[in-house]
């Protein structure tokens, strides 16, 4: 701690950056199985089948969603929930692909049409390559679908996170093609201005970026800014930017999208950074979805070394599973010096001292949110700017109390988001009960109104009528009469038929379709039959319940309660024994389709299953 | 009168200043109506002392009796501030609640004892004192238009909450301050 | 002399500050303050809105008006859960409560599955659900729309083939938060301490 330099809003950390670009980007090997999670994807291989390199696997199914590739070919081995390197998540869905040594590759299609495209196709076009940006595809595709102008474009270099090199070793390695995807952006983006920012502390790749650029309208700007300075936010305000018009991309996604857009080549790896206590820190271009631990042990972690960490110095945090894979974000994999005993203290309480509150690159005041987050108190944290928090980790790694400040804060931020789905949820449950109300309310008004304007048209009837046919007052009788003759034929009619059908069925097949569909109706009548009697049944358990309460202050209760229980008893095995008897009476005829026989068994099965556990229940009810 | 009921006064009053805005306005304008009403009492504390500082010679041969002058002085600029305020920035002075009878209450209540208590002394200690017991009651002002929101941290039990909890720290701080001027 | 300079330049110093107070709060104060709904609607806001009726009320409304009458107890409403109390009580100025208990228990999120084998199409549970999520009509088969059902729970009384199930809301990788940060607790020893 003594090495940290305070500066306000921010802090020069030490950067541990130099071990790890001393030798050039490495090229790991081929890993035996890949796992490629689906967050926000569609699957689109089927399990054993054989994939070829860049070959799609995983189609977005939302906005924030992302295409997925094979990064080599193989065979997909399984899909099926998997630890993801995140702390404390649930198993996500994600494909094993074993792959087969081969990384055979399917060709590659020309990518579209550059001069033509609009800025939502180009999004939709990285978005199916495959390349990220900080949330999602690399250009947010609500913001491509918007028509907000875009006044300042910021390719973010800075990479100030101690330990990790990924976007210093690229920009040194692959200048020229990271000068020409930025230009083909700046083409197709048409921003107003374009500023490539890069951290003081690169001064080899400044200079590699300095000498591709040369004869380039936009402009690379070198800032000496402490640690969280490549907060997209952070970078906006630093460059007098405004958030509305303002893009800010990270250079390993401008990078990929360059290749994607030159060449149609999928993102299917990135460069990682492999330092900590290891022997030979070093980068290396990584595939995505190979394991942590395999691409860890290329560096030769020292023996003593324990766990991993995903990411940074101060945003990254411990595997739980050594085993989980790399994916779009993993930056940096460090090898985890145990910590000496001494250093591990428990949180002490706080001591006021607002080194957090001096340090917040947000200015914030963490302790106070802290409060507030620790009492599970939202609102106040929201009030407090929980929701402008970057989450940084400066608060918890200046603390003297060693106060968990930055794990309180990702929680309840977390926290906040989920209540504010269930606030909308609910809010728009009250918008549909009230409009239920209102329907029901409604409603009843027409009917009223139906009903009085057909008493005040049959009075006006009646009050014309007796003077020119005194003989018709009594006409709606035969009507009514003629209505119910004429249900009657047409029930006649109708049994008459049914008959028929059933006479037929034996000798023609054309009557099948009849049949089946006498045959639903017949198990619709099973159906309601059952449904009627289980609610007699409920009713006669309700009345004895009813009773039994009346009767039991007088210490009489168990006589009258068992008496409805043998008719409903009865009612339930008749209404079976109709069903079963309907059952046979189907199976009897050759026509009934194995549909129907699923469904009617299904049904039986229900039926047997509601009426066991009414005699259950009521069983319980008479026992008490 | 000695600085152990003077102090305990200043933190009562500072309490009857905090119940003096509505309670709907005490959650947001509280803050800067305390920061205000503490300055003010600066500029009419630090008037009136450079008034009576003026009269210093004369008030004796005047015959007048000890304390009319300082309560006269301190009268004089709380009456000259409100209207001053009421002049310049009348919707403020409204809203933050910077009436010319607070601040004349004000104004007496925190220099009168002050003028009791010093007597005829040195005028180091003449300029000195107005601004310290003007910066104690501004931090007391301060102290009770923040507590409520700290008390509702610690989850009262219901009877005990808003004015009930304000009083009983008052009386704490009175309390402290008590002993505090008793060792003055 | 020095000590008149003094307080002069100290009082202007004062007036200077109050200037700006005042300035500060006059930007401040400008937007004048929202008009405060009536409390049964801030009340109603709190409410989880499953119109369950497991308060005793017929539906959160409802509820809501008798507790701004002061007639019922904020401890009625499982759905809420302990948040919706503390929410409840720092808006009525009363103290936490724990749940009644003669409340019903607590149960995790669920949402209403219909077996559509079993449906007979009576439109009871139509006629049930308190926020029209369920679809269908007379002799037709029904269906939950699951993303507008609250899981109050009302539609499995009136089913008369029992058709309707609750089924809880799995806890998928959207609903993943980091945990809540726990501090590990070390053992002292026991001569450590006098």
């Amino acid at each position: 701690m003594s090495d940290f330099t305070l500066l306000p809003n921010g802090m020069k950390l030490p950067s541990h950056k130099q071990a790890s670009t001393t030798r050039p980007i490495a090229t790991a090997a081929l890993p035996a199985q890949l796992q490629l999670a689906l967050a926000g994807s569609q699957c689109c291989v089927e399990p054993g089948q054989r994939v070829l390199k860049y070959q799609l696997l995983a189609r977005p199914d939302n906005a924030l969603g992302l295409a997925v590739h094979a990064p080599t070919s193989g065979h997909i081995h399984a899909i099926a929930p998997y630890p993801q390197a995140l702390p404390g998540t649930p198993l996500q869905t994600a494909l094993l692909l074993h792959s087969d040594g081969q990384d055979e590759a399917q060709p590659l299609a020309p990518p579209p049409d550059r001069a033509g495209q609009s800025r939502l196709e180009l999004a939709i076009f990285l978005q199916d390559m495959g390349v990220t940006g900080q949330h999602g595809p690399l250009l947010p595709l609500s913001w491509a679908a918007s028509d907000a102008p875009l006044e300042l474009l910021i390719i973010n270099g800075m990479e100030s996170e101690p330990y990790i090199s990924a976007d210093d070793m690229l920009m040194r390695e692959q200048a020229s093609e990271l000068v020409a995807a930025i230009q083909l952006l700046q083409q197709r983006l048409r921003p107003t201005r374009l500023v490539l920012v890069i951290r003081h502390d690169k001064p080899a790749a400044i200079s590699a970026l300095r000498t591709a650029a040369a004869g380039q309208t936009w402009q690379i700007e070198v800032r000496e800014a402490p640690y969280p300075a490549d907060d997209a936010p952070l970078l906006t305000r630093l460059l007098g930017g405004t958030a509305e018009t303002t893009l800010c991309l990270p250079v390993a996604g401008v990078h990929a999208a360059g290749q994607a857009m030159q060449h149609g080549l999928p993102c299917i790896s990135r460069i990682v950074t492999l330092s900590g206590a290891v022997e030979h820190a070093q980068n290396i271009r990584a595939l995505l979805g190979s394991p942590a631990r395999e691409l860890l042990a290329l560096a030769t972690p020292h023996p003593y070394s324990a766990g991993i960490i995903h990411g940074g110095g101060l945003r990254g945090f411990t595997l739980a599973d050594d085993s989980v894979a790399i994916h779009q974000h993993s930056n940096g994999l460090l090898a985890a010096a145990p910590r000496p005993s001494s250093s591990v203290a428990a949180a002490q309480p706080c001591v006021r001292c607002g080194d957090c509150a001096t340090i917040c690159p947000s200015q914030l005041q963490p302790q106070e949110l802290y409060w507030h987050c620790q009492t599970q108190d939202l609102m106040q944290a929201q009030d407090w700017g929980l929701t402008d928090c970057s989450q940084c980790g400066l608060c918890s790694a200046v603390c003297p109390s060693q106060l968990p400040l930055l794990d309180s804060f990702r929680n309840s931020s977390l926290q906040l988001q989920a209540d504010q789905q269930q606030q909308q949820a609910a809010d728009s449950a009250r918008q549909r009960h009230h409009f239920r109300q209102f329907r029901q309310e409604r409603d009843k008004q027409e009917k009223a109104q139906r009903l009085a304007e057909r008493a005040a048209q049959q009075a006006a009837k009646l009050a014309q009528t007796p003077s020119a046919h005194p003989a018709s007052a009594a006409k709606p009788e035969p009507s009514a009469a003629d209505k119910q003759a004429a249900i009657a034929a047409a029930m006649a009619r109708a049994s008459q038929r049914q008959q028929h059908h059933q006479g037929q069925t034996a000798t023609a097949a054309t009557a099948e379709q009849d049949a089946r569909a006498a045959a639903i109706a017949a198990n619709r009548q099973a159906a309601i039959d059952a449904a009627m009697a289980r609610a007699a049944a409920r009713k006669a358990a309700q009345d004895a319940a009813k009773a039994g309460a009346d009767s039991s202050p007088s210490a009489a209760g168990p006589t009258p309660a068992p008496e409805p229980a043998p008719d409903k008893q009865e009612l339930i095995r008749t209404s079976m024994a109709r069903a079963a008897a309907q059952k046979a009476a189907q199976a009897a005829p050759p026509a009934p389709t194995t549909m129907d026989d699923d469904k009617k068994a299904l049904i039986a099965a229900a039926m047997a299953r509601a009426a066991a556990r009414k005699a259950e229940r009521d069983d319980g009810e008479q026992e008490t | 009168m000695n600085f152990g009921l003077y102090l305990p006064l200043l933190a009562g009053l500072a309490c009857c200043n905090h119940f003096r805005l509505p309670p709907q306005a005490r959650m947001e304008q509280a803050l800067p109506s305390a920061l205000a009403m503490g300055l003010a009492t600066t500029i009419m504390l630090l008037c009136a002392s450079s008034l009576s500082g003026l009269a210093g010679p004369g008030h004796d041969a005047a015959g007048l009796p000890p304390l009319l002058w300082p309560l006269l002085s301190l009268a004089i600029s709380a009456l000259l501030l409100s209207l001053g305020l009421h002049r310049f920035a009348a919707r403020q002075t409204q809203q933050l609640g910077l009436g010319w009878p607070w601040l004349l209450t004000n104004s007496l209540l925190a220099g009168l004892p002050l003028q009791w208590l010093l007597g005829p002394a040195g005028s180091a200690m003449q300029l000195l004192a107005p601004l310290l017991s003007a910066a104690l009651f501004t931090l007391l002002l301060v102290q009770f238009a923040t507590l409520p929101q700290r008390l509702q941290r610690c989850a009262l039990p219901s009877w005990l909450s808003g004015q009930p909890a304000l009083l009983l720290c008052a009386g704490i701080i009175a309390l402290a301050l008590h002993r505090l001027g008793v060792c003055l | 002399m020095i000590i008149i300079m003094l307080r002069l330049v100290l009082l202007l110093l004062a007036i200077w500050l109050l200037g700006k107070v005042l300035r500060r709060s006059a930007q401040q104060l400008t937007p004048a303050p929202a008009t405060t709904a009536p409390l049964v609607e801030r009340i109603d806001a709190i409410l989880p809105q499953t119109q369950c009726g497991q308060c005793g009320h017929a539906g959160c409304h409802p509820y809501a008006e008798a507790l701004a009458k002061g007639e019922d107890s904020i401890n009625r409403c499982p759905p809420g859960g302990e948040a919706g109390i503390r929410k409840l009580a720092a808006l009525l100025q009363r103290d936490y409560l724990p749940f009644a208990p003669d409340a019903p228990p607590q149960k995790p999120k669920a949402v209403a599955l219909i077996d559509e084998r079993t449906c007979i199409g009576c439109t009871l549970c139509i006629q049930a659900c308190p926020v029209d999520a369920i679809l269908g009509s007379a002799k037709q088969m029904h269906t939950v729309l699951a993303d507008e059902c609250t899981g109050c729970e009302l539609c499995l009384a009136p089913c008369p083939v029992d058709c309707i199930s609750m089924r809880p809301v799995g806890e998928g990788a959207g609903d993943w938060r980091w945990g809540y940060p726990v501090i590990a607790i070390q053992p002292v020893k026991s001569g450590t301490r006098p």
